[in-house]
């Protein structure tokens, strides 16, 4: 295979220009008694008050581009939050790369001077569609696409979880390791999840318990695969000019890259050369040289973890751990909120909520802040972002300033 | 684990035909771009797509090639060994046609082909009786169920 994976056009450049000024968070519920739309509106105000920051301030829109058009379309913000300056409105890319590539391409913007303060949502009902029967998202992903209605869905092999599944005892068989690896990732997990106040799993799992958990697609687990919740987020970027008239400490985009796998769309992770490689190797070079960092300097991750294996593959992609030795690592500790490279300091998808990556984001801002309380990490100036969306990956450097 | 139990192989075998029931009854036979496909299986052969234009193998079947855009392709018949790419063991019921079957094995087999910019993997399915380990040559067996044929994937050697 000699197509080399290609860096995306998506980066903030050498020299920082842009930062996160507010942050909102909705508490995740197992099923909200809010909709949506409340939910959404809920966490864009939270952001734009946490950035002392109006409606009518806002002249951009980024987000990500496959679940939220149709979820809650940007011009449907717009009329909700009266937004009536809004020039900009883009989607970007899909899933977890979408909102952290929503950083990069805000700051394009900015840098551009097409826009000035941009807002990005992202949230999800999927905790209520579960319940009610109208199917539940991501696990009814991709029905009726050709490709796998003629060769995958027919044989058993689908949904998500079959094929991470997959991943899983691919990893597991090539580099000789026990399931236990997956049970030391989801214990650390479980534990930084405990310092969050909105984490939906705060209550302690041992490795026992976590083989206790049931198998879904062996040998991913229950425990193994993210929340289906409702709940909503939401960011504020603008320049560092403007930043700096902000009501919070500025939290600096220092970098953003995405990477590619060889086989665009859903298929990758069947037909790619090696399917246990994600984007997150070129994105998070992309993003670290774009910031001007390396490894040493990254205090703390958090890695877009809609199933362990997920974020142990794309860890390992990022550089921050050997190949095959992510689990041992979160067995040490090294992956606690106190550990060597905290990751995942909120719980993620995991354990704190399902709202694709911009809880990880609005995570790594709160870090940066160094307002997370109990759950604090002890190097909080440099912090990588990793967004998964399947075929393309984003990562964020963001940095104290 | 090799079977010299004359029971289980004729069990083994049942269950496989009738997972390959299961499957003919789900096949989406519709998509033009791989009917090749399904007329080779019907023929006992796995066939590719090849594009007459740059000779380049395309997999997953395409409207147009992925490098010259030509909307011709010859199919051929594979000479290739599949191996297990990789596998898990479902235990949920994500598919109606399938919850009488769980738990299955499904996976991934990769069929050798020797190209520079391709992989061409089929997805597989398996009762859990047999034993699985990632690389294992795997042989096709093609189950004719009324109009269909459906290729399946069973380790070398186990029945």
């Amino acid at each position: 295979m000699d197509r080399k994976r290609q860096a995306g056009p998506l980066r903030s450049g050498d020299d920082m220009s842009s930062a996160i000024v507010g942050v909102g968070e909705t508490p995740a519920a197992k099923v909200s008694e809010e909709n949506l739309e409340s939910l959404i509106v809920r966490a864009c105000r939270e952001a734009l008050d946490d950035a002392g920051l109006r409606p009518s301030d806002v002249d951009g829109i980024v987000i990500e581009g496959a679940v939220m058009p149709k979820e809650f379309p940007a011009d449907r913000c717009e009329e909700v939050l009266g937004l009536h300056n809004v020039e900009l409105q883009l989607g970007v890319s899909k899933s977890g790369a979408g909102v952290v590539g929503s950083l990069g391409v805000a700051a394009e913007a900015i840098r551009a001077r097409r826009a000035e303060v941009v807002l990005s949502y992202f949230g999800v009902d999927w905790g209520t569609q579960r319940r009610t029967g109208r199917g539940a998202g991501p696990a009814n992903a991709r029905v009726g696409e050709p490709r796998i209605e003629a060769f995958e869905r027919a044989f058993g092999y689908w949904p998500q979880v079959v094929w991470f599944g997959g991943l899983a005892q691919r990893y597991l068989e090539t580099f000789g390791r026990p399931e236990s690896d997956f049970a030391s990732w989801v214990v650390a997990n479980r534990e930084n999840a405990a310092t969050h106040e909105h984490a939906l799993e705060r209550e302690p799992l041992t490795e026992s318990d976590y083989m206790d958990s049931p198998y879904v697609a062996a040998p991913l687990r229950r425990a193994d695969c993210s929340l289906l919740n409702d709940g909503a987020g939401a960011m504020v970027v603008t320049s560092l000019d403007r930043a700096a008239d902000c009501r919070r400490t500025p939290v600096g985009i220092a970098g953003v890259g995405t990477g590619h796998n060889e086989t665009l769309g859903r298929s990758s992770i069947v037909l790619d050369s090696e399917i246990l490689h994600t984007g997150a190797a070129t994105a998070t070079q992309v993003a670290m040289r774009s910031a001007g960092i390396g490894l040493d300097d990254v205090g703390f991750a958090e890695i877009y973890d809609c199933f362990t294996i997920a974020a142990i593959l794309q860890a390992e992609d990022m550089g921050l751990f050997e190949p095959g030795t992510a689990g041992q690592m979160a067995g040490k500790g090294v992956t606690r909120f106190d550990g060597a490279l905290p990751i995942n300091t909120h719980g993620g998808l995991l354990s704190n909520s399902f709202i694709v990556g911009m809880g990880h984001v609005i995570e790594g801002v709160r870090q940066v802040r160094c307002e997370r309380g109990d759950g604090q990490v002890t190097r909080s100036s440099v912090g990588l972002i990793a967004g998964y969306g399947g075929a393309e990956s984003s990562t964020a450097v963001l940095v104290a300033i | 684990m090799p079977r010299t139990d004359t029971a289980d192989l004729a069990s083994a075998e049942n269950e496989l035909a009738t997972l390959a029931e299961v499957v003919a009854s789900e096949i989406a036979l519709d998509w033009t771009p791989a009917a090749g496909f399904w007329e080779g299986c019907r023929e006992h052969e796995l066939r590719v797509p090849i594009c007459n234009e740059c000779g380049r193998v395309a997999w997953y079947p395409r409207v147009a090639c992925g490098h010259c855009l030509s909307e011709h392709f010859t199919w051929e018949a594979t000479d290739s060994s599949p191996r297990l790419y990789t596998w898990t063991t479902v235990m949920f019921q994500f598919i109606e046609a399938l919850k009488e079957h769980l738990p299955y094995a499904s996976g991934l087999v990769d069929i050798g082909i020797d190209s520079p910019d391709v992989n061409v993997r089929l997805s597989f399915i398996l009762p859990t009786s047999y034993q699985l380990v990632i690389g294992m040559e795997m042989t096709p067996v093609f189950i004719d169920v009324g109009q269909v044929t459906v290729p399946m994937f069973v380790p070398t050697g186990q029945p």
